[in-house]
This record gives structure tokens, sequence and C-alpha cells, in this order.
């Protein structure tokens, strides 16, 4: 068995590098990762005749600080998810950038996301619209499980829909999204529910989603 | 690196420090080649002990859902070895794991692993590095190692440019030498080398690399990123003694990153055979 340092020992050599102004690589570092998250969603359109299965992903670049502490992050991704099957037609494309503050355990981010959304169901449709907003989102994490709530707050820039009832300065269509996520090894799982209201009534999805995390 | 390099020299003096009127900066190569022999270490045999830690730590990356999440291996251990004229004979550290916290109905594992110093030079062609529990066998080439002449001098492009100024501030002169990282690159690295009061003994060597260096070709392309070399020095008795002594890196590859950071606090250089 060797004879190894002792806690004040392993101290003072701590003491000394802060002593020395010596900085490691990891306390200067900004990285950047590419990110991919396939996703699977059960919906409900508005009015609940259709339940359709939506399928998509996200690509995008993320970026963050290593340092201890509090840290910065920024990130960039675009979404699509579309509904399978005949009976419900359109499609959801976003593009979201995102940036923010962390520690080990708690995020909070917000940005700007742009997008556009089309819906059309056996009972109704929603015309063909492209969106901008805001999104706010806030993070905490055990390391095993964390737990997420977002809102971001959507406007039409044309005419081509009518706004939800709803607060003044949420958007045309606001959407809240509440989430869980495990982490196993290298696969992060993510289960979430995502409420859209519009003038047609709400949308609701429901999307599990993995990122292989190395 | 070939002889002999093509040197570009420049000598920058600050006029507004209280420089020594009797120091001289116009031969910047003489102070550069006093600064070169810092990773020397000691003159003469010295029996050198010291503590070392090696952390490396997996960053995993936040993203929307999730914050980022850092798996640290931490390792120390004593550092033991005899330093002849600037070469290792040898140098011995066993590393015990601190974290995560060896299975506690186990035996405590202490893993004999090949340090990588940037004082002296390894003259053993094998060596072990630790990761976690494991050992892992590298076979080393001929060529005598020293972490900071393999990665500037060996690695380096020859066309250097050397400064030295005085710096009125910290009432010093700055040694500093710049090297491409490698040959006929614009990126360069330096080395930068202080001396209190314009005398001859460096308490400071710091080694910065660019930002970012590429290593290797697809799909073994590895990036290097803020690499950096720091050495301390204290003085007693007109020597030079090392104190401290850190080389960090973060590496990425395969999708992988990993903070790499290994630190030497030197506690004594005795003369062989003699009292600390």
């Amino acid at each position: 068995m060797s004879d190894a340092p002792t806690v004040a020992e392993l101290a003072a050599l701590e003491a000394a590098v802060d002593e020395a102004g010596v900085v490691s690589a990891d306390a200067q570092a900004v990285v950047g990762r590419w990110l991919a998250r396939p996703t699977l969603g059960l919906g409900a359109v508005p009015g609940g005749a259709d339940h359709p299965v939506w399928l998509g992903g996200s690509v995008g670049r993320a970026w963050w600080g290593l340092g201890d502490g509090l840290t910065g992050t920024v990130q960039t991704v675009a979404g699509a998810q579309a509904p399978l099957g005949p009976a419900v037609r359109g499609a959801d494309l976003r593009w979201t950038t995102l940036a923010g503050i962390a520690t080990a355990s708690v995020r909070v981010q917000v940005g700007p996301e742009i997008g556009f959304h089309r819906l059309r169901w056996s009972t109704g449709d929603l015309n063909d619209a492209p969106f901008v907003g805001g999104r706010v989102a806030a993070v905490v994490d055990s390391g095993v499980v964390s737990l997420s709530a977002e809102h971001a707050a959507l406007w039409c820039w044309t005419d081509a829909r009518m706004p939800a009832n709803g607060w003044p300065g949420w958007g045309d269509e606001p959407e809240w999204r509440a989430g869980i996520g495990l982490h196993t090894g290298l696969v992060q799982w993510r289960l979430d529910a995502t409420h859209r209201s519009t003038a047609a009534g709400p949308l609701v999805l429901g999307n599990l989603s993995l990122r292989i995390r190395p | 690196m070939t002889l002999p390099f093509a040197w570009i020299a420049t000598t920058a003096v600050a006029l507004a420090g209280p420089q020594p009127a009797d120091l001289s900066l116009d031969d910047p190569f003489a102070w550069d080649r006093v600064a070169r022999a810092v990773v020397d270490g000691p003159p003469g045999c010295r029996d050198a002990r010291g503590i070392a830690r090696v952390r490396i730590t997996l960053h995993q990356m936040p993203d929307r859902f999730s914050a980022a999440r850092d798996t640290e291996i931490l390792l120390a251990g004593r550092v033991t070895g005899t330093l002849r004229d600037g070469r290792w004979d040898p140098i011995q550290v066993d590393l015990v794991q601190l974290a995560p916290p060896p299975d506690p109905t186990g035996e405590p594992s202490a893993t004999s692993a090949g340090l990588l110093p940037l004082i002296g030079t390894r003259a053993d062609k094998r060596f072990t590095l630790a990761w976690a529990n494991q050992k892992v066998n590298l076979e080393g080439d001929d060529i005598p190692l020293n972490l900071i002449r393999e990665a500037i001098d060996r690695w380096g492009g020859s066309e250097e440019t050397v400064f030295a100024d005085w710096d009125a501030t910290r009432d010093g002169v700055w040694v500093r030498r710049d090297v491409p990282v490698s040959e006929g690159s614009d990126d360069t690295s330096q080395v930068a080398t202080f001396f209190p009061g314009g005398g001859t003994i460096a308490t400071v060597l710091d080694v910065t690399f660019p930002r970012i260096v590429h290593v290797g070709s697809w799909p073994a392309r590895v990036k290097l990123q803020n690499a950096q070399m720091h050495i301390r020095q204290g003085a007693r008795d007109g020597v030079a003694w090392p104190t401290l002594e850190s080389t960090s890196v973060v590496a990425s590859m395969f999708g992988f990153q990993l903070g790499i950071e290994q630190t030497i606090q030197w506690e004594g250089w005795a003369t062989c055979g003699g009292t600390p």
C-alpha cells in the first residue's frame, strides 16, 4: 500500500497553486459540442379529434465554460417535427438560440426563437404561419434526474392566424413545457409535455427523446 | 528540432520602469539560454521529494434539458527521485485514487505511474500511465523526455522569436520565446520566464500554447485546448529551487472531452546522500 498524501498536504498543495497564480486549462476553457436528439411524440389536436404520432428531432451546437462555480452557456438548436399518418398533416420547425448561466445543478437560459407551424386534421386546421419570439428555460439537475420548465412567447408576424386568448405580452400562441430527464450512463432520456395555445384550441404534445452524451 | 535555428531577435525595453542602469537587455539570447536551463532543475545531484496530484475530468455537455456534468478521477501520491544534472535516475510516484472513493471492502489501490514532470528529463524508456485502477504500459522511444522540451523544441518550428523586456510593475525581466507549434505554422506557443530584479534566477516559467491545437489526423484526431505548463521556483543560497509545477490541457477526441491536470509541489531538493 502506498503512503498517500494527507488531506492537509493536499490542501497545502492547493494553497500553493492559488498563491502562485497557476490556473488550469479547465478553468479557462470554453468548449463547444455538436448535439443531436431524435424525438418521438404523441399529441392531441384542438378538440381532441385526433391523436397523431409525431416524429422528428433536433441538431445544434452548445458552448459552455468548464470552470468551477457559475459559468456561461450558449446553444443554438434547429428542430423539426411532423405528425405521421394521413389523418393529421403538418410541421413544426424551430430555430432556438439560448444563452444563460449555469452551476453544476441549475441552469437558466433565455433567447430568441423563430419557427414555422402548420397543422391540418380531420375536423379543422391551423394556417401556415411563421413565428418569432423568445424562450426562457430553467433546469434543476441532480446529475441523475433533471427537471425543466420552459415558456415560449411566440408571435405570428403575418395575419395568417388569430392570436389565442391569453395574457398580453405572452405571445399570440404561448407555449409551456415541463419535463423530466434521466441520465443513464452515456444516454440521456427525456420525457416532456408541451401545451401550446392557439385560436382553435390547445395543442398538447408529449415527447420522448434521447441524446447520446459522451 | 534541427540546428541551427533561424533566429529572429527583438529587444523591447519598457521606458517607464525603474530598470537598473547596469542591466542590459541587448542580448535576449543570453537571457534565453538561462531561461532554457530552468527545466533542468537544481545543479548537481539532488534527491527530490514532493507531492503529486493528477486530476482527470470527463466533461459532459449541458443542453436545454440538463446541466453540465463532470466526472472526476483524482489521484495523488508522493514523488521521490534522484535528479542528476537534469536527468531523473529514476523518478517514482505511487498514485493513490482518492476520488471517486475506492471500494472500501477492497485493497487500497496504488498505481506506479509515470509522471511527466516539467523539471528534469526522464531517461527511462518504459513508463506507465494510471487510469483509475488500470495501468497502461507505454513503450517510450529512445529520446529522453522532458515535456517542455518535447512540446516546444521537438514538435515546434525552428523559426523562433525571443524578446527580453523590463517589467516595471513586477520589477524584473521577462524573457519571452515564441515558437511555431509546428514547422511553418502561423500559430505560436510562448515560453515566458521571469527574472526578479533582473537577476540570474528565474522564479516563474509559463508555457502557453495556442488556444486550440490539433494533433493527429482523422479519425484519431485530438483537439488540445488551453494547454499550458507552469513552473514556480524559489531562491536560496544563490540557487533556484523548483517549488511547484503544473501541466494542464483539455483534450477532445471521439466526442469525449477530458480535462487533464498534473500538479507537483516540490518539498525538498537535498544533496545526494546529504541532509535535506
